[in-house]
């Protein structure tokens, strides 16, 4: 086991948190604080109780809920896509890591950046309703195994993507409307019958109950429920990972030296992330900012890289 | 441990006035047969790079290995190659030849298709821990980060590589590397050379025995090549394996001790870089007689005279490292036979000439 590796990456994923401190940390807690003022004041004013808890409160796991799934699969999906966006992920590959390690080492850091997250709007939440805990532990459970479940999730969805607008599509099209069906403003009782069945398939409504049970001890669903439910997801992440790396399955660089490889990686699991040269759409306007920054900082070093003549090799025809 | 982290030290150690003297082998080299605590001693090649290497066991052994894109492109067929320890080997080759791949598959990038490589003695699929920390590799493209620092990210990739953290080293590796300035620059801020600086230092950041450069002088301007240069050639003379790919031909002349010539998938041919030249290598001497030449005079014979199709013109081939070369009893020969000549040219195949015409043979 390469620990040194594990902790190098997670350092690493952990510093971007750090750098970006506005877009990790204090712009999720800005929007949960809206979710309070718009949902808790104004819908609060109507629904004044469910199930013998104030509307603020009884919102305060699902907003929580909302922000791990996005956050998990935010982080996770942009530490592996980036690499390979940008082609470092040759490193990653020619380096000594299995890819338990490498997992181990970006889940671990976007699983970590979200339940701190979650915690965060934990304390923000206190500030407007009070808050009570019935079962910390389970609370805290349920907090790291959906940021694990939902960052490997993430992984999946970075190896997947292709260009950043596939990095959006799953959080914006998938994750957000099933958090919002899925019981975090209400709840699954306050619906019409049939809805209630159809809400059943939706994973998340378990993900909420179980951890709406955490804190007030009420529950669409019963809590075993809720947990199998989540293990049984993480479990399904697992195996797709395992595929994703026992395939070779896009574990490759987009753009970058090395080119033309994608076959199935059977002898070395790891090792074939790489495949024809796709530059995205999202290429130009990512380069363009990339440019405008260096340029502030850079004019010095202009003209040094200019073109000059050598002997190059023919290319003989 | 010590004794790796004193190489690790020494490895920086300039290697300027080190031609062709003796220095004391890596402790991986250490022969107890010499005695306790005594080094073997290996001979460095010189800095022009034509002294001997010596004929030690491969450090690189690739054998029968071809790859197979899911494309059915065939990118290597079935290659044989030995690296020697501590040896500068340039790999050339036009575009689309197969070095990167190679590369890539040595480096645990591209799985073969066929065919096995060893890493001294250890499989690179087998014991792909083991085979990995010993290589460095400097990619063809300038794949960096953008917003992490310089020593951040190099910092990530000693830590990758499983070494424990010795801020010291990188210090030395980026003084060396001239980036010590920019240590606490983010990556997008430096030129393109700094970022190909960027990249070695990160190779060369867990102390690897094997370093590849792909194309590493690729849109570096002259002088900074030749830092480059000696960067590398301080390298191998602390024993590290260097293998080049390169564009540019004069690289290869300037700093291989072995060149290979790989093109469409296969190694053409392998051989010490001034026997190269010396066997491929010819040296003309071209006359512009004053009057046409109709006949050869029987004195001329054995000289092997070629003469142009309307005899305005005489050329000599010769072998510039022969004992005489035979210019001087030509020209008496050429005076005697009353043979006037109005200009004379001298011309040398380059490694260029020779690259060019073996690619030209293979296909």
């Amino acid at each position: 086991m390469n620990f040194r590796a594990v902790r190098a990456i997670y350092v690493f994923e952990m510093a971007r948190t750090w750098r970006t401190l506005m877009q990790s940390i204090v712009s999720p807690v800005i929007s949960t604080s809206l979710y309070f003022v718009v949902f808790g004041a104004a819908i609060g004013s109507r629904i004044t109780e469910i199930d013998g808890v104030s509307y603020g409160a009884f919102i305060v796991p699902g907003l929580i809920m909302l922000s791990l799934l996005t956050q998990s699969i935010a982080n996770a999906s942009f530490g592996i896509y980036f690499p390979r966006f940008t082609g470092t992920i040759y490193e990653l590959l020619s380096a000594p890591v299995s890819p338990f390690e490498i997992i181990l080492g970006y889940v671990g850091a976007a699983a970590t950046k979200s339940v701190v997250l979650g915690l965060i709007i934990l304390a923000t939440a206190g500030l407007f309703v009070p808050l009570r805990i019935a079962h910390p532990v389970w609370m805290l459970s349920f907090l790291v195994l959906t940021a694990v479940t939902f960052s490997l999730l993430g992984f999946i969805i970075g190896i997947w993507a292709d260009g950043f607008e596939k990095l959006q599509v799953v959080p914006l099209l998938v994750i957000i409307p099933l958090t919002f069906l899925g019981g975090t403003f209400y709840s699954v009782n306050m619906l019409p019958p049939f809805w209630q069945t159809v809400t059943m398939v939706n994973p998340v409504v378990y993900l909420i109950s179980g951890f709406r049970w955490s804190f007030y001890e009420i529950a669409d669903v019963s809590v075993g429920v809720s947990v199998t439910v989540t293990l049984g997801f993480l479990a399904l992440c697992l195996g797709a990972v395992w595929w994703i790396f026992n395939t070779g399955y896009r574990l490759r660089a987009l753009a970058g030296g090395y080119i033309g490889l994608g076959s199935a990686a059977r002898r070395s699991p790891a090792n074939n992330f790489f495949t024809a040269s796709e530059i995205s759409l999202a290429c130009p306007y990512v380069l363009t900012v990339a440019d405008i920054l260096a340029e502030s900082q850079q004019l010095e070093h202009r003209g040094r890289s200019a073109a000059y003549h050598t002997r190059e090799m023919p290319n003989v025809k | 441990m010590i004794a790796h982290q004193c190489w690790a030290l020494r490895t920086w150690n300039s290697v300027k006035g080190h031609c062709g003297q003796r220095r004391a082998a890596r402790p991986d080299q250490y022969r107890p047969e010499l005695g306790d605590g005594a080094f073997a001693e290996v001979r460095v090649a010189d800095c022009s790079a034509s002294a001997t290497i010596p004929a030690v066991t491969p450090i690189i052994s690739v054998s029968n290995l071809s790859k197979t894109y899911a494309s059915g492109f065939q990118a290597l067929k079935s290659i044989n190659l030995d690296i020697r320890r501590a040896e500068i080997f340039a790999l050339l080759g036009p575009n689309g030849a197969g070095k990167t791949t190679l590369i890539s598959i040595i480096c645990g990038i591209v799985n073969p298709s066929e065919g096995a490589v060893s890493v001294d003695g250890h499989d690179i699929v087998a014991a792909y821990r083991t085979v990995r920390s010993m290589i460095g590799l400097v990619p063809q493209e300038l794949t960096t980060d953008a917003f992490e620092t310089v020593w951040a990210t190099v910092t990530f990739s000693r830590g990758l590589f499983g070494k424990p953290a010795n801020p010291g080293y990188i210090e030395k590796v980026l003084k060396d590397l001239s980036l010590w300035d920019k240590k606490d620059s983010k990556v997008m801020t430096l030129s393109g050379g700094m970022k190909r600086r960027l990249l070695i230092a990160k190779a060369l950041s867990h102390e690897p025995q094997i370093l590849f450069l792909d194309e590493p002088t690729a849109g570096v301007d002259v002088e900074l090549r030749k830092d480059m240069w000696q960067v590398v050639r301080t390298l191998r003379a602390s024993g590290v394996t260097i293998i080049l790919t390169t564009h540019y031909i004069e690289e290869a002349e300037e700093m291989a001790d072995r060149i290979g010539v790989i093109a469409k998938g296969e190694i053409i041919l392998v051989e010490r870089k001034d026997e190269l030249m010396r066997k491929l290598g010819k040296k003309q001497l071209l006359l512009q007689l004053q009057n046409r030449l109709t006949s050869m005079p029987p004195n001329l014979a054995v000289y092997g005279l070629e003469v142009n199709a309307d005899g305005s013109e005489l050329m000599y081939t010769y072998d510039t490292r022969a004992e005489p070369t035979g210019i001087s009893a030509l020209l008496k020969d050429l005076s005697t036979a009353g043979i006037v000549f109005t200009d004379l040219n001298t011309t040398q195949s380059s490694l260029e000439d020779i690259f060019v015409d073996l690619v030209r043979k293979s296909k």
